[in-house]
């Protein structure tokens, strides 16, 4: 018979409330990687793209958004090398579905096995208050959080590796050959985000899809002003591109909260006065 | 002396203002209909001779012939609102107006105003499913779609003393919104490999708005058109009056019963702010399952656009005006003499009336939804990956399954019971459309509808000056005089979809369901984790 005394209340709850979280954290999406940004210049002007790609516990989800999308496509329809450079990019986004699975599957079998872990310690304690669970328990929560943070990049970057070293997310989007934008230039930086990184970047170029040969060998250094050849065609670009854990990685944070319910705060209060 | 001068100058300012002629048209010149979309059912079978839920289950019936379980069902409803009417401002409030040559005219003002509320609602659903050892499918198949029309015009006519038409002003907004929800939930099964739908959806939402219309066509000189209109309502050698609106000088001569008007129509300018949206989502689609990128499970193209123009046209047209015959009626209120124009003569009120309703040439110049739609299939295809799809193995499983040879059964079976059916035959053999003058006021006040059926002319739509039998479809209320002016004054505060339908709305939802019952769990659960920490121990 198992005496429920007040501590293995606490531990029971505590118990419950980490099988709870956990299913939320199986019931979310684990990692985002989401890029966003807008033309500000050339026929696509004010159209905006968004992207978002979700690592969940099993398997992986997209989205893709165009607002403000005519311009956008009617630039794409009236492109001349239009279906040469997309299925440039058909090459890689397929590429990239053949093999984004094993490493990120073995970083997804390794946070499930944490998880249960983690119940199955913290269960142990209602029954039995061996040495050093709690601990372990902490231990095993900091490497869940070292797995959302590094371990998922790390995989995803081991599954895309081409591509993200050539600059494109694991999911299409319209990074161009540049090739086929003369004076094409992307300047790029990088800042810090909760949990993760994001960089912002500004690209531009003449689509030389929409030039002929002697308008090309006229072109001047961007950027051009009104007047000059090109003008029209030179597309400018701006967005963002953010990598980072989402909700799942805020309840697998929250597991521990849940601990402090075992403090015995008169205790610690009156130890702390007594000094 | 003085006194004498002073008189002279008010008579002579008096003759100046005082309008040669007077009459106003009636106080109630209005006229309107509404149609409950909840009829259309009845009202196709009456017109029709066909029973849509015959047809459904036709189809149904025929689905069992091919080994296939199918139901539909659905619903229709909504409402539409139709009203006209014509008022004279107050004639004592004279106004100054500058013509197409610059020439100033005091004015009276004659007010046409159109209101049209449209909202409907379609829902629908199919149950399907087949299957024999090499493959099958099972859907649940729904449709909703709900479309929304609010048109308000106002449009402003100026007469001088003579009852010669100056120019007209114009006032608009204007909204259409359609918007249509797909869902599919199933599965289409081969022998090794399945492709599931679970809440897939697409929507489809699209729309254009105008919003600050205003236009003013002013003529170069004035013309008489109304008052030749009115000879031939009331003179005997006259019966056609021909229109020439363009740059002559103001003229008319005749020939035999026709007379012809020239007319210098001098410019219409103006400006209106015009925008469309459309928004196109597909959700939960298994894009993997059909060899696509992940992110084709949801994917969404949206664009809202909005600008404004301005309008700076000739004012120059061609149309006749044919006499049809004369009546006396008390439809307004009073008895008059009313005259009957075949057909709907382009009026001055009607010609201003295409330029708010065709204004989105110019927005709908930068969307181009047909190039959107070819734009994502060109990108899908390209984007799709044999390898990675199952289509294929499905493909090769249906084209080995008995699926043909039960469609085969499936399709005689439908076309032998249609058969069966009555063949479809619109109810009336001839419809004819009249515009309805006023004498007095010379104005065009309402508009008649006639139809014929089994060689007898029945009124469906307006006065009914010929007295003939009333013909009404279950849907349809019409209205004339002081109840139309009610309902076009009720009908003008209508912005929603529900005011139009006359739903409840949507605020008004019950205070159980807007309840957030996430956030209940989560404090039930701090309530538990405080109760279990603060009980002592026994």
């Amino acid at each position: 018979m198992i005496d429920f005394d007040y501590k293995a209340r606490i531990r029971l709850l505590i118990s419950i409330v980490t099988i709870i979280l956990f299913y939320s954290v199986l019931q979310n999406s684990w990692y985002e990687i989401q890029g966003q940004g807008e033309f500000t210049m050339g026929p696509p002007k004010e159209s905006k793209l968004k992207i978002v790609y979700e690592i969940e516990s099993a398997g992986d989800d997209g989205a893709f958004e165009i607002s403000r999308s005519t311009p956008f496509l009617k630039w794409m329809a009236s492109r001349e090398s239009h279906s040469n450079q997309t299925s440039s990019e058909e090459t890689k986004s397929t590429s990239q579905s053949d093999e984004s699975t094993s490493a990120t599957d073995y970083v997804r079998y390794a946070i499930k096995i944490l998880g249960v872990l983690l119940i199955l310690i913290l269960s142990t304690r209602i029954f039995h208050d061996y040495p050093h669970l709690l601990k372990l328990s902490s231990f095993v929560w900091l490497t869940g959080i070292l797995l959302f943070t590094i371990g998922i990049p790390l995989s995803l970057s081991m599954d895309n590796g081409d591509e993200i070293s050539e600059g494109d997310t694991p999911v299409e989007e319209p990074t161009p050959d540049t090739e086929e934008f003369p004076f094409f230039e992307i300047s790029s930086n990088m800042e810090i985000i909760f949990g993760g990184v994001q960089y912002n970047f500004n690209a531009s170029g003449y689509d030389s899809g929409l030039l002929s040969q002697e308008e090309i060998d006229q072109l001047s250094e961007p950027p051009p002003v009104k007047g000059d050849v090109g003008y029209d065609q030179f597309v400018a670009f701006e967005g963002d591109f953010s990598l980072k854990p989402s909700k799942a990685f805020n309840y697998w944070l929250a597991i521990p909260l849940i601990w402090l319910f075992e403090v015995d705060w008169r205790r610690l209060y009156e130890t702390y006065t007594s000094r | 002396m003085r006194l004498l001068g002073l008189a002279i100058f008010l008579m002579l300012l008096s003759s100046v203002f005082l309008p040669a002629y007077s009459a106003e048209p009636p106080s109630n010149a209005s006229w309107g209909f509404e149609y409950d979309w909840s009829h259309l059912d009845q009202d196709t079978e009456y017109l029709f001779a066909v029973n849509l839920e015959e047809l459904v289950s036709v189809i149904e019936e025929a689905g069992e012939k091919g080994d296939m379980n199918i139901e539909i069902g659905y619903t229709l409803g909504g409402k539409t609102h139709f009203y006209n009417s014509v008022e004279t401002s107050d004639s004592s409030s004279l106004r100054e107006v500058t013509d197409g040559s610059g020439d100033k005219h005091f004015v009276t003002e004659r007010i046409t105003t159109y209101t049209v509320r449209h909202s409907t609602f379609a829902t629908s659903s199919m149950h399907t499913d087949w299957g024999d050892a090499k493959a099958s499918f099972d859907y649940d198949l729904s449709l909703e779609s709900t479309d929304l029309t609010i048109i308000d015009i106002e449009i402003i006519e100026f007469f001088n003393a003579n009852n010669e038409l100056i120019g007209a002003d114009i006032i608009s907004n204007g909204e259409f919104q359609y918007t249509n929800l797909m869902g599919i939930d199933g599965q289409i099964a081969g022998r090794n490999t399945s492709i599931e739908f679970d809440k897939t959806k697409l929507q489809f939402d699209l729309g254009w708005t105008w919003s600050n219309f205003e236009a003013s066509w002013r003529l170069n000189s004035p013309s008489s058109i109304y008052t030749h209109i009115n000879e031939a309502a009331t003179s005997e050698d006259i019966d056609t009056v021909a229109w020439d609106c363009d740059f002559w000088e103001p003229s008319n001569e005749t020939f035999g019963d026709v007379m012809y008007v020239y007319d210098d129509c001098g410019q219409v300018t103006g400006s209106y702010d015009s925008s469309y949206n459309y928004d196109l989502h597909l959700t939960n689609f298994p894009a993997e399952d059909f060899g696509l990128p992940s992110f084709w499970n949801d994917i969404r193209i949206t664009d809202d656009y909005g600008d404004d123009f301005d309008i700076d046209t000739t004012a120059s047209f061609y149309e006749e005006f044919y006499y049809n015959s004369t009546k006396k009626d008390d439809f307004l209120g009073e008895e008059r003499t009313f005259a009957t124009f075949d057909y709907l003569p382009l009026t001055p009120a009607l010609f201003l009336l295409q330029y708010p309703l065709t204004s989105f040439s110019d927005v709908m110049e930068e969307m181009d939804i047909e190039s959107v739609v070819d734009a994502e299939v060109e990108e899908a295809e390209e984007d799709y990956d044999s390898e990675e799809s199952d289509l294929e193995y499905l493909v090769d499983d249906f084209d080995s399954s008995n699926l043909e040879r039960d469609l085969d059964r499936f399709t005689e079976e439908f076309q032998e019971e249609m058969e069966k059916l009555e063949e479809p035959e619109f109810r009336y053999e001839d419809g004819f459309i009249y515009g309805i003058w006023d004498t007095e006021s010379r104005a065009f006040v309402s508009y008649q509808l006639d139809i014929k059926e089994d060689g007898n002319w029945k009124s469906i739509l307006g006065p009914n000056l010929d007295n003939y039998e009333v013909e009404s479809l279950s849907g349809m209320k019409t209205h004339v005089g002081s109840e139309s002016v009610e309902r076009q004054q009720e009908a003008e505060k209508m912005q929603t979809s529900d005011e139009i339908m006359g739903l409840k709305s949507a605020g008004e939802e019950s205070t159980l369901e807007a309840l957030p019952y996430p956030n209940l769990l989560w404090a039930v659960l701090v309530v538990a984790c405080i109760a279990t920490v603060s009980r002592p121990d026994d």
